[in-house]
């Protein structure tokens, strides 16, 4: 199972509007699942609410419901900085850890992710995910380069006036050109400084 | 009796608790208001803190007398040492807390060290206005959250930018949908340098 969080649901829906590639990270294989909380809050905006209740509606996204809301609070009071979503998740992945199941979350803020490894939990984010695409065919290298180049320029990912590619220190990734047995390539990076992806 | 002995015999929980804090992360603690804030949000988490901290809301948020005069014994019986922005043990107050640290457990002590981590190098802003949109509640009679009030916001974004809280925390203290949070990081351009 892939746990979905809203900061990557956000990023698919409002920031670079490709609500399609939810479609694609299932067909990825693995159930994909949005936990209860991140659905019942005032987390998601009207946009991004509508997109994931219709991927519910039709099955693409379950609604996870392992913890109850007390659970998650008391996850929380160990970690004052993240968001009651992202604790859904992670206490989730342990449950369902627990249970033997093969689980993994997708996490695109840094703070989540750099929680996440403390507690040495399975994770990527969309840009692992695009990889997976690339590796497993589901998406073609112009239909990635197109998702890149949206990111580059969403809240996700910027550019410096100097040509640079500087990383927002909370979300998002980095995308630099590189040269490659005389071919110039593209790398992106997490913001965790894990390089994820090549494109040629 | 030595200093020693008595602490480690005398079972206050807020001594132990406060010495555990000063010892945690090998830093002093950043000053009285940290430890104050500190010890609040603990104490939301341990019980003993609860129990014996009586937290009230006051001008500068959650305040407990009974952990000044506590903090205070300890400087006075040579554990601590205060100084302005500064609270640190002494030689006697880090082999208490290293003899305290044995018999806590793991959990506890890693729960400091992250409130400690979280907390301790905010600016007196930051700090209030993480405290007063977690518990709103401590508000009440505080001249110093009428003046953070407008700025409550910027505060908070500050806290994303010092990759204290995620985005999605923000948009819980705040709240504000995540989507908003988002865009207002763009919209501060403390973030994206576009």
């Amino acid at each position: 199972m892939k746990i979905l969080d809203a900061t990557t649901i956000i990023a698919i829906c409002n920031e670079i509007h490709c609500p399609e590639l939810i479609e694609k990270i299932a067909l990825l294989g693995h159930d994909l699942a949005i936990p209860a909380h991140i659905v019942e809050s005032e987390l998601l905006d009207k946009n991004t609410r509508k997109t994931t209740e219709r991927y519910v509606h039709h099955n693409t996204i379950q609604i996870l419901k392992k913890n109850t809301i007390e659970e998650v609070r008391e996850f929380q009071k160990d970690f004052p900085g993240l968001g009651l979503g992202e604790c859904d998740s992670m206490l989730a992945y342990q449950k369902l850890r627990e249970d033997g199941e093969r689980v993994y979350c997708i996490l695109d803020d840094g703070k989540a992710r750099e929680k996440a490894a403390e507690l040495e939990i399975k994770f990527t984010g969309l840009v692992g995910l695009l990889q997976m695409m690339k590796q497993k065919n589901v998406m073609s290298h112009d239909e990635i380069d197109k998702v890149v180049k949206l990111l580059k320029d969403s809240n996700f990912g910027s550019r410096t006036n100097s040509g640079q590619i500087r990383p927002c220190p909370k979300i998002g990734i980095r995308v630099l050109p590189a040269r490659v047995g005389g071919r110039i390539v593209f790398k992106m990076w997490a913001l965790d400084g894990v390089p994820c992806l090549l494109f040629h | 009796m030595g200093v020693k002995e008595k602490i480690l015999e005398d079972a206050n929980e807020l001594h132990k608790f406060i010495i555990l804090l000063a010892h945690a992360n090998g830093e002093s603690i950043k000053g009285r208001l940290k430890l104050q804030k500190m010890l609040y949000l603990l104490s939301d988490k341990i019980e003993e803190i609860k129990e014996q901290s009586s937290y009230d809301a006051d001008n500068f948020g959650p305040y407990s007398e009974v952990v000044d005069v506590e903090e205070e014994y300890l400087e006075q019986i040579g554990v601590l040492t205060s100084s302005p922005g500064e609270i640190a043990l002494t030689k006697t107050g880090k082999e208490i807390a290293q003899e305290l640290s044995k018999h806590e457990d793991e959990k506890t002590l890693k729960v400091l060290n992250e409130y400690k981590k979280f907390l301790n190098d905010l600016t007196s802003q930051e700090l209030l206005a993480y405290i007063y949109s977690a518990h709103p509640d401590m508000t009440e009679e505080s001249i110093a959250y009428e003046n953070l009030k407008p700025n409550m916001e910027h505060y908070i974004l500050l806290l994303i930018k010092k990759q204290k809280i995620s985005t999605q925390r923000a948009a819980e203290l705040l709240d504000k949908s995540q989507d908003y949070i988002i865009k207002k990081m763009k919209n501060t351009q403390k973030i994206v340098l576009r």
